[in-house]
């Protein structure tokens, strides 16, 4: 049998190329995504710490987190990820929320436009309201 | 139904003949909803309760009378219950996503289920603390 029949006789055999575990540090792209996703770790955990003051609350060992600064550091680092987080992923709207009008989509900047001003809504009236919360006499 | 010519481009959300599917669809609602949750939500809440609460701005957390007092509003019960369980769903999906990134690619519908479940897990237990607290 011929070589050029061989080759057609079975399935195609594919090369991969294995990419070794730290292929993301080839490049700053692939680098900032993998941070991309590794911002979910530090979003949990902070919502992680909460739940476990509200069962500390529960079981009636909470203390005041006034003058706490291992709770500021940790709430720091937590928050600017969740910004990296909230920076890319807002950044996506624009493609993945396509909104019919008609034959069209609404154009990519609106919808951005939308995702960015509800953040800073959210961030200005909901802070403001969480603030108003621990001014709020018992 | 939608019916074309040859080489018309018809958009998606007219095409009859696309089914949904269902199950995928429902996943990716929830990592996309967690997405923009966490996006827009949670950094306020970080900023007031782990940042600001810390350098002495007056917040809810500040003594257990007035978390307690703050928690037993229903409408705080469900922000935090809808925010944990949105951002934990989401936090599955990357999360086995990553892992798969990192060469884990051997049990990949394991590490979903494993994700997934602890997610849902996740999201009950802070339901129910969340419930029964104060």
């Amino acid at each position: 049998m011929s070589d050029a029949a061989d080759l057609g006789a079975g399935p195609a055999r594919t090369f991969r190329r294995p990419l070794g575990g730290g292929w993301f540090l080839r490049q700053p792209s692939y680098f900032l995504y993998m941070v991309r996703e590794l911002t979910v770790v530090f979003m949990t955990a902070w919502l992680v710490w909460f739940l476990y003051e509200v069962w500390l609350l529960k079981q009636k060992a909470f203390v005041s987190l006034n003058g706490n600064y291992a709770v500021l550091v940790f709430s720091v680092v937590c928050l600017l990820f969740t910004l990296y987080h909230a920076v890319t992923f807002l950044n996506l709207s624009g493609l993945i929320l396509r909104i019919p009008i008609g034959d069209r989509f609404a154009p990519a900047v609106i919808v951005k436009g939308l995702a960015f001003g509800g953040l800073l809504f959210v961030t200005v009236v909901g802070g403001a309201v969480m603030v108003y919360l621990g001014y709020v006499k018992l | 139904m939608a019916v074309s010519e040859p080489g018309e481009h018809v958009p998606w959300h007219r095409r009859e003949d696309l089914k949904p599917a269902v199950g995928h669809g429902f996943w990716w609602f929830m990592f996309g909803n967690g997405g923009a949750i966490a996006a827009i939500l949670l950094p306020v809440t970080i900023l007031v309760v782990g940042v600001l609460g810390p350098l002495g701005v007056s917040n809810w957390m500040e003594d257990s009378a007035h978390f307690a007092w703050t928690l037993a509003n229903p409408l705080i019960k469900l922000f935090f219950v809808v925010l944990c369980g949105f951002t934990f769903v989401h936090s599955a999906h990357r999360l086995q996503a990553m892992l798969f990134d990192f060469g884990i690619r051997d049990s990949t519908v394991l590490v979903q289920r494993a994700c997934y479940g602890l997610a849902i897990l996740a999201t009950v237990a802070a339901a129910v603390l969340l419930i029964i607290t104060p």
